[in-house]
This record gives C-alpha cells, structure tokens and sequence, in this order.
C-alpha cells in the first residue's frame, strides 16, 4: 500500500473508531501512533480537530439510524401505536453518552445499540405483547450485519468431503410468538391513511430461528429445525460432511440438502 | 431536447429509449423503485432516470420505464482509490448493459479501508494527493475498459480539509480527467455542503472546478444538521438558493447536457420528487 492509501485509511478509522480519536489527540507531541508516522498525527491534530469530531458524531448517528430504519421496520410501524419510533433512539441522552466509545460497524457497537434499541421500545405504551421480541429479532439482524466488511464471495458447495463448523458468528435465538406470521400485516399498515384501533395480534409458537451474515454479504435468518441442531453437532472441523451426516443419523441427500443451505446462509463455512 | 449524449464519447450500444423531447437540457431524477408507479404516470416529465440500485425483479415499473426514458447508472457504492474487484466490476457491467447506460457516474469517493475493517458507509473524500489521483487514474481507466461505457465523476462533499491534502478537490478532479478520459459530473449540493462547512462562498469554489468538462449536473436538497452545525444533502426540495445556483452553474457550464434531481431513499415521497423536477424544468426551461 503507498503512504497516501496508507494515510487515507488511518484518516476512515478517526472518523469510524472514537477511542482511536480520543487516543489520538492524547498522544504526546512527536509521537507515531496507530501505524501513523509522527508527522501524519501531527498533520492531523494541525486540521480542524473540532470539525472532525463532529463529522464524526454526524456519521454515528447517520450510521446507526439507518441501520435502525432498515431492520426495525416492524417496530416502526407499531409505531403508530405506540409513538415511539426506534430510528429516533439515536436522537436521545443515551445514545449521546454512547458516542464515545462507538467504533462504526463493530460488534461490541451493534451489541451495545440494540441494546438501546430494546430499552427505548420496552416502556413504549399501547405495545403488543410481542413487540419485546419482534425488537429482539430485530435487534439480532442488526447483530448479524456487523463486523468487518468482506467482499462478497459465492458460497462453497455442500460436497460429501468437505470439513465444514459452525460460523462463530451465527446466532440462534428461540422465541415465543410466531413473529414471522406478522410481517406482512404489520407492513402493510404502512400504507394505510386509517389504522385499525389495534395492532395485529400474533399466536403463541416456540421458534428458534439462526441469524447470521451469508458470504454473499446478506443478513439471513433461518429456522433452527431440530434436523440443524442435531446436524450440526456433528460440524468439529475435522469430520467430512458425508461422515457427520451418518452420524446424525440423517439421509445422505436430504443431509446435503440441509447443508448446502446453511452453506449458502453462511451458518456453516469450510474449516 | 438534444440528440447527444451527455459525455463526449460515443456510448457502446444505441439507447433503446426513444429520444428525449425538448430542445435543451435533459431534466431527470434518480429512481425510486417505491415510487416507481407515480414515475410512470408522470414520464413525460422525466428525460433521464439515474439507476442507484440493481432494479428488483418484483418491480413491475423498470421494465416499462426503462422503455420509455434513458437510464444512466450512478455508482455509489465502489471506491475508485482501490481496484475494483472482478465481482463488482461485472455486476456494474451487467446493471449499465440492463439499463443500457449512456454513461455511469463514478464517485470521486474513499470511504472504507483497504482491509475492510472501518467504513463510514457515507460518501467521503480522499486525500487529494498526485498519488491518489494516480490510483484513481488507473483504477478508472480499468473500469472504463470493463464497462464499455463512458464514465463521469462526481464530485463529493469535503467536511473537512486535512492539513495534508496537496490540492483542492477541483484541481485533483481537473487532473483526474486529464489522464482518465472521462467527464465531470457536477453535483451542487455536494460543493455547497463543502462550502457552508468549510465557510467558503460556493460561487467562487464552484469555479475551481473544471467547468468545461462537466456534462451532467447534479441538484437537490440540503437540510440543517444539529452535530454538523451546517447543512447536508437531505430528501428535501432544492431551495430558491440552491435552485439559483444550480441555474448559474448551467450557464457556466458550456457543455452540460443533463440535471438531474437527486434524491433518494424511502423517505422520499412522490409529491416530493415530482414537484422538486417540475421546478427544474420551469427554472431551466431554454
């Protein structure tokens, strides 16, 4: 990589990383910091310190509200109930004494706004008894999306010798209501100009559904089938696809089946 | 309406969409695939519509738009300061030859480090170093020859100027197009952003750009923003300000064959759009 490039990307990270910045301008005077030489920190503390910081704020809010607006979009339409938008979370206190320690697209961000999230909706009056959940569904996509960008690849094909684990990263959370059965009514409220004077209702049903980021770059959700769980055991890295789905007791092509479809999810990578 | 195309080289293949209608200026907007059928029923208002996004299968108005009006293709989401990949390149190829793009427009953008570990998922400028503009340079000459399609460049917003930026953006895009063959996409709020942040005039900054090589020009909106302390580009209608400047900028520049509206997002509304493109051809009526 050239110096410029190089510079270029410690400049991204100021913006994106606000400890890094802090840091930054803490830094004694004539010191390299962060793969920077002492020159290029002293050339970015000569710039508009202030100026940069709120750049920086801009970008969070930005960053995080339209993440909000994309996988929230059924908390915001019982927002019509309810008054409380979940976008508008990163215009309160909280997320302002959040701002310092926000690292854009990190885990440990995306953790700590759905937090937020779920705390902002919880006392929300006129909710449904499902929307704690549907926040938590949502919250676990924000969840999924985060983390460093790769480029987009194919996924690998389900072969019977491939040695394959679980993606550290997929999540499996178990809910009570049948959230997906709510979608589409909730998003179709959306285009109505008169509401129905209560939300929809959703069924009482034990779902355990996957979350997780697919090697085309897509967040995805799947249920989490007994089949899966007790496939998936049998993924140690080591043992072929073939041999861990005669071990789960599981037909061979229903098996590949299963997992070429957690393949292509992103649920399983290669070892 | 002029029968040339908006950049100085010919284009790959002939535009299916017939051509556009008065004489002068194309006047077009960016497509909003949930605005798609009020687009429809307002199409003789538009010359142009600029594609930000791969069209959805499930969309039933970009088959029947794409009929009737031109489409260039406006790429916001690949950065020029690296090699775009092999993947990238091809989906871009495939959605110009979709659209059958006139031209694809090039952010003059570095948002995201080389390793993918920080970006700012927002439109952000690079160094304007010799060094930069040279992997520019390269980068978009290899892209141009993927694409078969003239490319434009498009100006960004600079927040700030850091202490080490060898050159303002106009003199680094000025040289860009120099060695990369292609034209300037000038987008107003853009420089005017840049120029309210920075407390500069965007009159006297817009002349820092080379003026006789933009062919399209970008307008639309700008809003307040409280950490910002100044404005941004927001889905707004572009105010008597902006719609002042954005005529001056078509009087300055000689060889501008298209304006479009940009906007874009699902806060966008219909009224919004169409209004915002009515004022533009009344404004820019020849």
């Amino acid at each position: 990589m050239n110096d410029d490039r190089a510079f270029q990307d410690s400049i991204i990270r100021l913006l994106a990383d606000a400890p890094f910045r802090h840091a930054l301008t803490h830094v004694d005077e004539g010191s390299a910091y962060g793969g920077m030489t002492a020159h290029q920190v002293e050339g970015i503390r000569a710039g508009d310190a202030r100026r940069v910081d709120r750049f920086a704020k801009f970008l969070a809010r930005q960053y995080y509200r339209d993440r909000i607006f994309l996988f929230h979009k059924y908390s915001r339409a019982l927002a019509r109930y309810t008054g409380r938008s979940p976008d508008a979370v990163v215009h309160t206190p909280e997320f302002d004494h959040l701002l310092p320690t926000v690292i854009l697209g990190s885990r440990s961000t995306a953790r700590d706004v759905s937090r937020l999230v779920q705390a902002y909706l919880a006392d929300a009056r006129n909710a449904p008894p499902y929307a704690s959940e549907l926040a938590r569904y949502e919250n676990a996509q924000l969840l999924a999306e985060s983390g460093p960008r790769v480029a987009p690849v194919t996924p690998p094909r389900a072969r019977a010798h491939l040695a394959v684990i679980v993606n550290p990263d997929a999540a499996v959370h178990h809910f009570s209501w049948n959230l997906p059965a709510i979608f589409q009514p909730l998003l179709e409220l959306a285009a109505l100009e008169d509401i129905p004077s209560r939300p929809p209702e959703a069924e009482h049903a034990e779902l355990s559904l996957v979350f997780v980021r697919s090697p085309r770059g897509r967040v995805t959700v799947l249920r989490w089938t007994e089949t899966v769980e007790t496939l998936t055991a049998f993924f140690d890295g080591e043992r072929a696809l073939g041999d861990a789905i005669d071990a789960a007791g599981l037909n061979p092509r229903d098996g590949l089946e299963t997992a070429s479809a957690l393949l292509d999810a992103g649920v399983l990578i290669p070892a | 309406m002029s029968e040339e195309s908006p950049t100085p080289t010919p284009v790959a293949e002939a535009p299916r969409a017939p051509k556009p209608r008065s004489a002068g200026l194309w006047i077009g907007a960016c497509y909003n695939a949930h605005l798609g059928h009020e687009t429809l029923d307002a199409a003789e208002l538009f010359d142009h519509l600029v594609i930000t996004d791969a069209p959805r299968q499930s969309d039933p108005y970009f088959p029947v738009l794409r009929e009737r009006i031109v489409m260039p293709v406006q790429d916001s989401e690949n950065q020029l300061a690296d090699e775009i990949d092999d993947r990238s390149t091809e989906a871009l190829r495939q959605l110009a030859a979709i659209c059958n793009a006139p031209w694809v427009a090039e952010r003059v953008q570095c948002m995201r480090t080389l390793d993918g570990k920080y970006g700012l998922d927002c439109v952000f400028p690079p160094l304007y170093t010799e060094e930069m503009r040279e992997r520019f340079a390269n980068n978009a000459l290899k892209l141009g020859a993927a694409l078969a399609r003239p490319l434009v460049f498009e100006n960004v917003p600079s927040p700030f100027a850091p202490a080490t930026t060898a050159m303002s953006e106009g003199k680094f895009l000025g040289r860009l197009l120099q060695t990369s063959r292609g034209s300037l996409q000038l987008n107003l709020p853009h420089l005017w952003v840049s120029a309210e942040l920075r407390k500069l005039d965007p009159y006297g900054l817009l002349h820092e750009y080379p003026l006789d090589r933009v062919s399209v020009i970008t307008t639309g909106g700008v809003a307040d923003d409280e950490d910002l302390a100044g404005p941004w580009m927001a889905a707004v209608p572009p105010s008597d300000e902006i719609m002042e400047f954005t005529q001056y900028a078509v009087d300055c520049c000689r060889g501008v064959r298209a304006v479009t509206f940009d906007a874009t997002g699902p806060a966008l509304d219909a009224r919004l759009l169409i209004g915002a493109v009515t004022q533009l051809r009344e404004r820019l009526a020849r």
